[in-house]
């Protein structure tokens, strides 16, 4: 991608942002409310000092990984759905080794529950990629599917095996050693976030430094030319949504080893899928993830003390946040759809198009 | 892109509309009495249980105590701590209150973190020397409802009763609060009526409707004709499988009237709103007081509803429940000791 392309994008995702804004000053209005106040408590409660920025990147850790997750899935061409459930996966996986794995000093418990929650977020993404790659059968539609298995195995796992005593559906707590240490004290801001910026960097390593990284984008991009070049695209497939499934994991990880310190049934607001919104967002380049990430967290945390401060309901704040959402990721995805449309026309010999899928014409 | 945006404007224009009518600004208050704040669970306002019946009790506590409240309603776990955070960090609220369980991890840490700000929470304890936490003595809920289902299985020229003096209760879960919740029922219905005989049911989880109605189906069978439900959302099946047969079911925690209106005969309250409003009343007039506060019938934290229950049973209710208030009559709290008690305690 040249320079200059990525700055129009990126200016036009930043006018996005500024116009939903706008709107939303608009929707703020007409209901009776302090568009001034609003916006003031917005920007002072995502960045307005050191407590709230920290929350703010608090919100914006799972969401790194979720985002990094799908844009994974997406260099290969797949569209990773299931982040969600691989992100439960994870993290009851994380909260179990902290449990369970006893008498290790805290850096290598640490390491140990992240390996964890990767593997199991990679195995539960295995599956679909596995059938994508197989039989064909629509990675949407089976992630999704995957989603409800893995949140409710995970539930019925708790419930029935690693419950605490209690009303709750939770673990208990996991030992000190395995707790991700804070950056700021009280903040609840981690380690976790440099975690982060180290799976983009190795994203973005491997897309770009590596056989495996150009395979990928291969497959994703054009997979019969990708084929005739030798490419093993059904392995390079499943390796990308295990790959996907593995970062998706850690998000996981990381609310439960960082913020949580146990794995609590539900904990989740959506992560999974809030991260394709960041990916779309991000147009799936690994860096950027990171600004993308920091928008939605900006938002969910300014949005918090908007509610606090001016006294604005959740619904509107809900509201104003799905209009970013909106007008910021939809020109995006709509761009995509126009060009998938544009390719089937080099549908291959054998009557498929570059995604694989057979064209009925 | 064109089409992008005008489908946007459009939208924006559609969401407008529905917000204009909608909207209602925040009311203007004279010089408050007290400061309060409450973080919600996270079902949000609209939850026709704990969150709105908390929020009943913060506008009686504005209209009666003259405080001004603030709260919050997170829509995410991780919200909590972050929320009771920034109230305690505002340093301006005379006591900031947690609605439900699972807030537990979150003030924990918080009122640790300023322990010169006060805390309370409902439902559970958090064991914390700035948190008042506020718990129910649930034998007594089941006392009552034991007591007017009893006197109903005997009443003839009613449909929905059978000739069988069996009444029932489908409990969510085996676990002591539950449990604690049947010794009652068993013990109120064998204080009216030691003929009657109670069938005692476990779904084995809250969130199982087709299980709690099949297990209620079940217990029509053998004889029973009204069955209380103390299983979560799983008891909707109680009263589903109340409406389908023409029987009568009993709603809990809140008024479940409207699921049923004819064979909803009383539902086991928990009243919140109560709860919440004597919390910020004991803060305003210097009595919070950190520890567990049990509220019972005779605190107005537990009642029943009226719904379909004759007059001359509810006065009969009442009586024995004056009794309970005022201390003459103390309700078992285990299954195990409901046998001794009865033989302590004839009528």
């Amino acid at each position: 991608m040249s320079g200059k392309k990525l700055f129009i994008d990126f200016a036009y995702s930043l006018g996005a942002v500024f116009f939903a804004l706008l709107l939303g000053g608009v929707l703020i209005h007409l209901s009776g409310y302090d568009v001034r106040e609003a916006y003031l408590s917005f920007f002072d409660g995502a960045f307005g000092n050191v407590y709230n920025l920290a929350n703010t990147l608090m919100m914006t850790i799972p969401l790194i990984f979720t985002g990094l997750a799908v844009a994974v899935g997406f260099q290969a061409g797949l569209f990773n759905v299931g982040g969600e459930g691989q992100l439960y996966l994870g993290a009851l996986a994380s909260a179990l080794a902290a449990l369970f794995v006893r008498g290790l000093p805290p850096v290598l418990h640490i390491a140990l529950a992240l390996a964890a929650g990767a593997l199991a977020g990679g195995l539960w993404a295995l599956v679909p990629g596995y059938l994508k790659a197989r039989t064909g059968a629509h990675e949407v539609i089976t992630t999704i599917m995957f989603n409800y298995v893995g949140i409710l195995l995970v539930a019925f796992l708790v419930k029935e095996y690693f419950k605490e005593p209690g009303r709750a559906d939770q673990t208990s707590m996991i030992p000190a050693s395995a707790r991700i240490p804070e950056l700021i004290p009280d903040s609840r801001l981690t380690w976790a976030l440099f975690l982060g910026m180290l799976a983009i960097l190795a994203v973005d390593y491997l897309l770009k430094n590596t056989s495996l990284g150009y395979e990928i984008q291969a497959v994703g991009q054009n997979l019969p030319a990708a084929e005739y070049a030798g490419i093993d695209a059904r392995a390079r497939m499943t390796v990308s949504m295990l790959l996907s499934g593995m970062i998706a994991g850690l998000a996981g990880s990381t609310m439960v080893l960082g913020v949580l310190h146990r794995f609590i049934n539900n904990f989740s607001p959506g992560y999974g899928y809030t991260g394709i919104a960041v990916a779309v967002l991000a147009r799936n380049k690994p860096w950027g993830i990171l600004p993308a990430a920091l928008l939605f967290g900006a938002l969910q945390s300014g949005g918090m003390s908007m509610q606090l401060f001016a006294r604005i309901p959740m619904d509107l704040m809900t509201l104003v946040q799905g209009l970013v959402i909106l007008l910021v990721a939809a020109p995006a995805l709509l761009e995509i759809l126009a060009a998938s449309r544009r390719r089937p026309k080099e549908v291959t010999p054998d009557g498929r198009d570059p995604d694989g899928h057979l064209q009925h014409q | 892109m064109r089409f992008s945006k005008g489908l946007a404007s459009l939208l924006g224009v559609f969401l407008l509309s529905g917000l204009v009518l909608a909207a209602a600004g925040p009311p203007a208050m004279a010089a408050p009495k007290g400061r309060v704040a409450v973080v919600f669970a996270t079902g949000g306002l609209g939850d026709k249980s704990f969150n709105d019946s908390a929020m009943a009790g913060l506008k009686a506590a504005r209209e009666k105590l003259g405080i001004e409240y603030q709260y919050a309603e997170p829509s995410a776990i991780a919200e909590y701590e972050t929320f009771l955070t920034q109230f305690a960090r505002a340093g301006k609220y005379d006591l900031i209150v947690s609605i439900g369980f699972d807030q537990a991890d979150a003030l924990k840490a918080v009122s640790a973190r300023f322990p010169k700000e006060k805390f309370a929470i409902v439902d559970m304890v958090v064991d914390a020397p700035n948190v008042a936490s506020y718990v129910y003595k649930e034998p007594e809920r089941g006392f009552v409802l034991g007591m007017i289902a009893a006197m109903m299985t005997g009443r003839a020229g009613d449909p929905r009763i059978n000739k069988e003096k069996v009444i029932g209760v489908v409990g969510g879960m085996e676990i002591p609060l539950i449990k604690a919740n049947v010794a009652g029922y068993i013990a109120g219905a064998k204080y009216v009526d030691p003929d009657v005989k109670v069938l005692v049911s476990y779904v084995g989880g809250w969130a199982d409707p087709a299980r709690g109605k099949e297990l209620t189906l079940a217990q029509f069978d053998q004889g029973a004709d009204i069955v209380w439900q103390a299983a979560g959302r799983s008891g909707l099946g109680v009263i589903k499988a109340a409406q389908e047969k023409n029987r009568y079911a009993i709603g809990a925690d809140s008024d479940q009237d409207y699921l049923a209106p004819e064979n909803v005969l009383t539902n086991g309250m928990k009243f919140v709103d109560n709860t919440v409003f004597q919390a910020i009343q004991q803060v305003l007039g210097g009595k919070f007081k950190a520890g567990i506060h049990l509220l019972g019938l005779a605190e107005n934290g537990l009642g029943y509803t009226r719904s379909l229950v004759p007059r001359e049973i509810a006065a009969e209710v009442d009586k024995v429940k004056a009794k309970i208030v005022a201390g003459k009559l103390k309700v078992p709290e285990n299954i195990d000791e409901v046998d001794k008690w009865l033989k302590d305690n004839k009528k």
